[in-house]
């Protein structure tokens, strides 16, 4: 969490040009699959990065995010059955987002409320069962038709095919999530974050509007995330609540954020992008043996970098540098 | 201890990892040979639907084994073919799923085998749909994957919509008339659907719908819709839920002495391990039977169904389920399809399948138009518990035994 305020290198601005420019040419050379990975990489990566807006700053670690993933998902995907196919699918898409943003921030205000008051185990364990809640309620309810799903149309934009066109929209999705967490790491918001994260007595003492700062992370994480979900099911064409209320979609944004660093913003994507190549790629084909394998690299990792990708990184760059200084002094 | 890895070290790991994913990735490749038929497709072998992925997997590999080592491979158009199954984890996901079939249809994979869940099912679909690729499944029954337009999709049971023909045709011939039906059902889709179609059935046939009742998807405590049950008790109890619901619920009827003349569970009764469990108490309790083995039928890969039984069990120690014959007759449906269209050829092999009409280990196979099963032929049959064993009570064709109606009442049962 180290240089909030240190001003951003024109080597990164390089690298990040380079690396945006190799996405937006990706589509056009590789094949449907590695866009199908690339696409997961570019969602979650994004979605990872969301939930560290609360969870890389503080000690908030929330386990229940699906559940604005699928809020958004059901919340477009209603609105868009009731605006019926006279409506352009694209138009239907965007309408979709903003209602979706708009019930999930409700919603997020309305939980945060009583939720935030609530720390550590107990805050990740209350968000848990919000996420369970509303999937059940997505399936006792006739209305959500969550039990027995429902179709989304299909999007389509000349010139690309469907699996380029969603990539481009996740791409989209991922650059918002790491624009506003960077914005965020370098305002009064992220410093305050930082600060309750440490120690959030000691940082409402010295005047930091600790509740503000975390309903804001929190609702502005609960927004994006939901923003995912409406894409997520678009991109699939179906869902029902087993589709986007899952647990395991809380539990691997927490795993990539680990993985590749929490509280970085190159963490999460990183994560997500092992992790994704791991399971789907290396491991793919282990039919009986890639749970073993995959725990089995999960646990050598947190061992072996408890601080994610990242962190182990900028120890050995710090050793490195530790180790010229004293060679200096020796010589 | 405080050991660095040396760049060396991470570089051996680097270099590893990359040797392994690309010899990983080469195998399949490899294998796509002239006269080898590569079936590719995903299961939930992981996750919540492991227990229904696992049946279907062992269905797929006995078939593919049996044809492979006991009859040498297939004949088509005079070129003979060996089988290989590429089936991958979905995990029940289905990112992960659309992502692991899109691999497989980009490595050249013609032929598809179906995951296990609509939710699952219904996206692949929509991949190898595009790419013009064949799926023969087992899995999936929602409404929405055939009323998509999608032409190269087949599923061996009737849409969830109509898998309820033949249910209604038998409380149509139970004597004396029942008058009256509850439906109870739990929060998922598969449940959920078949309520809606098994109640809008009894209403088309006079009986009055009294109560549709929900539980929760994981059942624990039926007890409220008990009561209201004990308070207005139907001819009939059409319970729309899966093995281990099923069975909490009949549990739960015993302790509260909930009696109603017929108690009717979608799926649960045909396992062994429910009908041990309630012992006598499960005489009398009805079910739908997507397949039973006592029905016997002709098979043209394994000769018939006793057959194939004992082939299953000779080769594998996983007790078989209805999935299990139903995955295994996926293949030879898709042999078969082959062999009449003469060709390997994924549009000719659409064709002969739309066109099939043949009999295996599992039933009757013959697709609707839209590509689910015939509601009638592929319809399940109605079976019904007595003396411990499970009899078939309709269609009159296929009767081993006459419906018990009204049943005795908890206590009477012993």
């Amino acid at each position: 969490m180290r240089g909030f305020h240190k001003p951003i290198s024109s080597r990164q601005w390089g690298l990040s040009a380079l690396l945006l420019v190799g996405a937006v040419a990706l589509p056009f050379v590789a094949s449907p699959f590695e866009l199908r990975l690339a696409q997961q990489i570019l969602l979650f990566g994004g979605l990872a990065v969301a939930w560290n807006l609360l969870g890389g700053f503080t000690t908030y670690w929330s386990f229940g995010h699906a559940a604005f993933f699928g809020l958004g998902a059901f919340a477009a995907g209603l609105l868009g059955q009731q605006l019926g196919p006279e409506v352009p699918v694209a138009l239907r898409l965007v309408l979709g987002l903003l209602f979706a943003m708009a019930v999930t921030l409700a919603a997020a205000v309305a939980v945060a409320l009583p939720v935030l008051r609530l720390r550590g185990i107990y805050f990740a364990i209350a968000m848990l069962a919000f996420a369970q809640i509303l999937g059940e309620v997505s399936k006792t309810f006739d209305v959500f038709q969550g039990a027995i799903g429902f179709t989304l149309p299909i999007l389509k934009v000349p010139g690309l095919a469907k699996v380029q066109l969603f990539y481009f929209l996740f791409l989209v999705f991922l650059m918002v999530c790491i624009g506003l967490f960077v914005v965020m790491r370098r305002s009064r918001l992220g410093v305050g974050l930082t600060c309750i994260g440490q120690d959030e007595d000691t940082a409402a003492m010295l005047g930091v509007p600790t509740e503000r700062y975390k309903l804001t992370a929190f609702v502005i994480s609960a927004v994006l995330t939901a923003v995912g979900g409406v894409l997520y099911s678009y991109s699939l064409g179906f869902m029902t609540a087993d589709t986007v209320f899952r647990i395991d979609i809380s539990l691997n944004l927490i795993l990539y954020s680990m993985v590749g660093g929490i509280g970085t913003v190159a963490g999460p994507i990183i994560g997500a992008a092992i992790m994704i190549l791991l399971t789907q790629v290396v491991l793919g084909d282990l039919l009986d043996l890639h749970m073993l394998v995959t725990g089995a690299v999960l646990v050598a990792m947190v061992t072996l970098a408890p601080k994610g990708l990242i962190g182990l990184v900028r120890d050995m760059r710090r050793r490195r540098e530790e180790t010229t200084v004293e060679e200096g002094a020796a010589s | 201890m405080n050991k660095q890895i040396s760049r060396r070290t991470a570089l051996g790991l680097l270099g590893a990892t990359m040797t392994s994913a690309t010899a990983l990735r080469a195998m399949p490749a490899r294998a796509a040979t002239d006269g080898v038929i590569r079936f590719g497709g995903s299961l939930g072998m992981s996750g919540r639907y492991a227990e229904t992925g696992l049946n279907i997997r062992h269905g797929y590999e006995t078939a593919i084994k049996y044809i492979n080592e006991e009859k040498g491979g297939v004949q088509i158009a005079g070129k003979t073919y060996s089988l290989e199954l590429g089936i991958v984890d979905d995990a029940s996901d289905p990112a992960r799923a659309t992502t692991l079939i899109q691999r497989q249809v980009d490595e050249g994979v013609d032929f598809f085998l179906g995951s296990y869940g609509s939710n699952v099912v219904l996206p692949c679909a929509g991949i190898t749909e595009a790419a013009g690729k064949v799926t023969v499944q087992v899995g999936g029954s929602a409404d929405q994957i055939f009323t998509q337009g999608y032409e190269n999709i087949f599923g061996f049971f009737p849409r969830a919509s109509r898998a309820w023909v033949t249910s209604i045709e038998f409380f149509k011939s139970i004597e004396p008339k029942p008058k009256t039906v509850s439906v109870m059902a739990t929060n998922s889709a598969f449940s959920k659907l078949n309520a809606q179609a098994a109640a809008a059935g009894c209403k088309e046939i006079g009986l009055e719908v009294l109560d549709v009742l929900e539980l929760p998807e994981q059942v624990t405590d039926s007890s409220s819709a008990l009561a209201t049950l004990r308070a207005r008790t139907p001819d009939i109890l059409i319970t729309t839920t899966v093995d281990q619901n099923s069975l909490v619920i009949a549990r739960q009827m015993i302790a509260t002495e909930t009696n109603v003349p017929l108690l009717y569970q979608f799926l649960g009764p045909q396992l062994p391990a429910y009908r041990e469990s309630l012992g006598a108490k499960a005489d009398g309790v009805v079910m739908q039977l997507p397949w039973d083995e006592s029905l016997e039928f002709t098979d043209p890969t394994f000769g018939d169904t006793q057959s194939y039984i004992d082939y299953y069990n000779a080769t594998n120690d996983r007790p078989f389920s209805y999935h299990t014959v139903g995955a295994s007759s996926c293949i030879t449906t898709y042999i078969e399809a082959m062999k009449a269209a003469g060709s390997v050829d994924p549009l000719a092999v659409r064709d002969a399948l739309d066109a099939i009409d043949i009999v295996t280990a599992f039933g009757p196979v013959n697709f609707t138009e839209d590509g689910d099963g015939d509601p009638i032929l592929m319809g399940a049959k109605i079976g019904q518990v007595q003396g411990g064993e499970i009899k078939v009570v309709y269609p009159e064709n296929l009767r081993t035994a006459e419906t018990l109606y009204p049943t005795p009442t908890w206590a009477e049962k012993g």
